[in-house]
């Protein structure tokens, strides 16, 4: 375990002055910081466009990247974090796109009907989500996405693995109120 | 796990059950992560100049400044020294036939 943070660590240091030390670390992280920002966003090409920029400003700082205990993928979320915020705040919106194209490649299965039904129950989840804060959805994919243990979310978030299980309370909470306020919307049809 | 009976029935595990179901992790296109890759070690030889670079680029206009500013003052040095020898013989002269007509006269 250490050793691997050493080797990982020993990566890093390299990875300032050598283009094949930092694209061993974009392999290891590229496809978690994809996750990440995929979900934040609901739309491929914008998490690609914004997965760019995370690794192209990894790339310019990671000299100044300094071993604290936080581990380096924790330093990337916060980058990926912060340049999901200005996204947002950028364009005023919330994401609202129900992830269409990843629902409807896995809603084509054997059972059509059982699939549809699926699909409907995971779009509605995913529009509960959406109308939570941004540190409660980040809580949400880093623990179910990535599977990230307390302790390592605390690190990305800044906050004590107390505070996570306490925020992780709140945040079933409020996913809960709100999927009963979408089911009492009334519908359009 | 169903909610067709309702949200408000639900319980916490059956809420991260269906978390741990929707929250799938996505494979980004193979096309975009070896073209990210190519860009970004395309861009790590292009990085802009690192501190200890503007610092050398900084001492050596700094060197050259001086050098030419010795050059210069050695320039200058010279000419005042050539106007000073050329003033010298001038009085040399000058001087040498202020004693000559003195002799003739006395």
């Amino acid at each position: 375990m250490s050793s691997t943070k050493d080797d990982e660590l020993q990566l890093i240091r390299a990875a300032a002055t050598d283009a094949d030390a930092f694209g061993q670390i974009y392999e290891r992280h590229v496809r978690k910081i994809y996750n990440y920002i995929y979900y934040r966003t609901s739309n491929h090409h914008e998490a690609e466009d914004l997965t760019a920029r995370v690794f192209q400003r990894a790339l310019k700082h990671v000299a100044n990247f300094k071993d604290q205990g936080v581990p380096f993928s924790a330093w990337l979320y916060r980058i990926a974090h912060n340049l999901v915020a200005n996204w947002h705040r950028d364009r005023s919106r919330r994401p609202v796109v129900p992830l269409e194209d990843h629902l409807l490649v896995r809603g084509a299965g054997a059972h059509p009907e059982l699939e549809a039904i699926a699909v409907e129950e995971q779009a509605l989840l995913l529009l509960a989500v959406q109308q939570l804060p941004q540190d409660r959805q980040q809580l949400l994919i880093l623990k179910f996405v990535e599977r990230l243990p307390n302790a390592e979310i605390g690190a990305i978030m800044g906050r004590t693995e107390g505070a996570i299980k306490s925020l992780y309370h709140r945040t079933l909470i409020s996913l809960r109120e709100e999927l009963i306020k979408i089911e009492e919307e009334p519908t359009t049809e | 796990m169903s909610v067709q009976a309702g949200a408000n029935g639900l319980s916490s595990k059956e809420l991260e059950l269906w978390l741990s179901r929707t929250f799938i992790p996505i494979e980004p296109s193979d096309a975009f992560v070896r073209k990210l890759r190519a860009r970004l070690i395309k861009y790590h030889g292009k990085q802009p100049f690192s501190g200890w670079m503007v610092l050398g680029a900084v001492a050596m206009a700094l060197m050259l400044l001086l050098t030419w500013f010795g050059i210069g003052l050695r320039m200058v040095l010279l000419l005042l020294s050539l106007l000073g020898l050329k003033d010298h013989r001038k009085r040399g002269r000058m001087s040498n036939s202020v004693v000559a007509t003195g002799a003739i006269d006395t």
